[in-house]
């Protein structure tokens, strides 16, 4: 398996090469001078960079509880932000604090509850009803609004 | 001087029931925000920046200046108390504030910590303020050119002071500009890595890029158990004011070690990139070496809680000096205040000597008061102190994660972002794993749009002799001795270890 330090700096090489690639093809000349004064730079020491991790022989391993975590996170925060592009703010935000709440920190069904209301008091009387704020609606909820 | 500016603005500040008000808000949250280890002040800036849309500039400015600024006195907290350190400056303070702590000082520690944070924190912003009048003259004299050299030092700076991950660290800030050239190109026009997305047009926004690059990474190293706490025996034991108060009159005490490690501080947070940890190090050295009892540090010396403490309140002034004039933020804090600021429609940059002195002197007020204020507020709350050992900070990753999303969202009011920010996320979550050091890209964006702007322009008006003009020069100067001054740092360093392997 390949490591996340190789992946990470493969990553860079791979956005500064197509960077500088996509300036070079499609951008016009006045447009250009500053993405390649900034990528050609950037292509070279991100593939320094990506040689020295390849010939690194040693690695900290990580445990893989935490491994484990990394991934288990990292799928909340894109529930998180999908089911908010979804149900919008009002109502994703506690639904997803709740679901958090009581399936990752295994909270008691009050604080669950508490979490929940918390976060939809705050949206709803100090975003939407105290600044003022138009909050990001979802793409569901305005399907249901009868006008 | 603007004296009548200067004062008129500290007395609306203190006569202005609004403004105090937030205060009263932001300080015990930066403070709490501060003591929570695995947290830190950045999240409590984060949480706070939904909240400061709709605001009046100076309104949401001061709220997140005083946040930002009494990070620190908490983050001292837990260095005392429990011997783990809030926040990456606060590790100095372990040294002899826990073993005081051991010896049954903890009271004395952590009023030798409020007061030398207070003391520190106003002295960096008097500081600040005394250096305006000679500062004026300088900011105005420089032109695009000087701007653009100014930006790439920033970079360079902070690429070169961050540790030994130098092409790491330049690489992340290349990449950062990057990330500023999405949009339409400022000369042509033309759409630049848009790739057919309109929201894409105004560029991807200073605060979901920050966002992204410090809260995502740092809730998602927490939830997966990476930031979990032992708090140890220290915990939940209740402390007297009087043992406190008897730490503030230490402060006083050494009021010479004081003034001098304030003024150090300052000028090492005027250095961009250099702040922080350097600060409280460089002071802690300062008080061992100009002790006449050295061989009691690191077993309980209250000077070695003093020196570190106001040298880690004090450079926040310093550190104001290079955001308000240059728009070159001074650590990355700095720059989530930056983003925050331009978001606020406060423009940062020299025009504001000119245009904004109002603004400038209430900022450097709200500075030393928020110090005050959160010295008398931690003062109070000294008995429980303690208790901050059964706070979960795992509770508070859902709502950091919504308000990351909402300030994402409300930054440019586009829905795209949180698609964006997830990306941004799990990249700068990659950073964080394999130490990528994360200052320079966020100040790589920063200043990427000042940096391509001033180019244009200087360019416009001189050609490239825009290289050849003095200051420009010195500049220059600047950026090479920054980058030789790496090289032979590393040098060293390794020659060093070399001896010790021998």
């Amino acid at each position: 398996m390949i490591e996340g330090r190789i992946v990470t700096a493969g990553l860079m090489f791979a956005i500064f090469t197509s960077a500088v690639g996509i300036a070079l093809i499609y951008f016009p000349e006045g447009a250009r001078m500053l993405p390649l004064v900034v990528g050609i730079p950037g292509v070279f020491l991100s593939a320094i960079q990506l040689v020295s991790e390849l010939r690194r022989k040693e690695s900290k391993e990580i445990s893989p509880e935490v491994r484990a975590g990394e991934i288990k996170m990292i799928i909340w925060f894109f529930s998180f932000a999908s089911t908010i592009i979804f149900l919008g703010f009002t109502y994703g935000s506690p639904v997803m604090i709740a679901a958090y709440l009581h399936l990752a920190a295994k909270e008691k069904w009050y604080t669950v509850l508490i979490g929940a209301a918390l976060a939809w008091s705050v949206l709803e009387f100090v975003f939407t009803r105290g600044i003022g704020i138009v909050l990001y609606e979802g793409i569901i909820p305005p399907m249901f609004v009868v006008y | 001087m603007h004296l009548d500016v200067a004062f008129g603005t500290l007395f609306n500040l203190l006569t202005d029931p609004y403004l105090i008000g937030l205060m009263l808000i932001a300080v015990p949250l930066g403070a709490f925000f501060g003591a929570m280890p695995g947290l830190g002040g950045k999240l409590g800036v984060v949480l706070l920046i939904p909240f400061v849309f709709g605001m009046e500039p100076i309104a949401g400015a001061v709220l997140l200046l005083a946040m930002h600024s009494v990070v620190h006195t908490g983050g001292s907290i837990p260095s005392i108390l429990f011997g783990i350190p809030g926040d990456g400056t606060s590790t100095a303070v372990v040294l002899d504030g826990y073993e005081m702590t051991r010896n049954g000082e903890g009271g004395r520690a952590l009023g030798a910590s409020f007061g030398a944070s207070g003391i520190g924190g106003v002295l960096g912003a008097v500081f600040l303020g005394m250096l305006l009048p000679v500062l004026e003259p300088i900011v105005l004299a420089f032109s695009p050119a000087e701007f653009f050299l100014l930006a790439i030092l920033g970079i360079t700076f902070i690429a070169t002071l961050s540790g030994k991950n130098v092409v790491k660290g330049l690489v992340l800030g290349l990449l950062g500009l990057m990330v500023a050239f999405v949009g339409l190109d400022p000369s042509t026009g033309g759409p630049r890595y848009t790739f057919g997305h309109l929201f894409l047009w105004d560029g991807i926004d200073i605060i979901t890029a920050v966002l992204a690059m410090y809260a995502i990474p740092e809730m998602i190293a927490l939830g997966s158990g990476q930031g979990a706490v032992d708090y140890g025996d220290g915990a939940s034991k209740r402390y007297k004011i009087s043992e406190v108060w008897g730490g503030i009159m230490d402060v006083f005490r050494h009021w010479k070690l004081t003034l001098r490690t304030s003024l150090i501080g300052a000028v090492i947070g005027l250095i961009p990139g250099l702040g922080g940890d350097a600060a409280s190090w460089i002071c802690y050295g300062h008080a061992v070496q100009s002790s006449k009892t050295p061989e009691r540090f690191g077993k309980g010396a209250v000077e070695g809680v003093i020196a570190p403490e106001t040298a880690n309140n004090s450079k926040e002034g310093g550190a104001l000096l290079p955001t308000l004039f240059f728009a070159v933020p001074g650590s990355s804090g700095m720059a989530l205040l930056l983003g925050a600021f331009l978001m606020l429609g406060i423009q940062p940059g020299p025009t504001i000597v000119t245009e904004n002195l109002d603004l400038v002197w209430t900022l450097i007020w709200a500075l030393a008061v928020a110090n005050v204020l959160c010295v008398v507020i931690l003062v109070a709350l000294t008995p429980w102190l303690g208790s901050l050992a059964n706070v979960r900070p795992p509770l508070l990753i859902p709502f950091v994660l919504v308000f990351a999303l909402l300030g994402s969202y409300l930054s440019s009011a586009a829905w795209e972002n949180l698609i964006l920010i997830f990306f941004l996320g799990c990249l700068g979550y990659m950073c964080r794993r394999h130490s990528w050091p994360r200052p320079p890209f966020v100040i790589g964006v920063v200043l990427g749009p000042v940096a391509e702007d001033s180019l244009h322009k200087a360019l416009a008006l001189w050609g490239p002799s825009f290289f050849l003009r003095p200051l420009s020069l010195i500049l220059i100067a600047m950026i090479i001795g920054s980058i030789v001054f790496y090289v032979w740092r590393t040098r060293r360093e390794n020659a060093l270890e070399g001896i010790g392997h021998d």
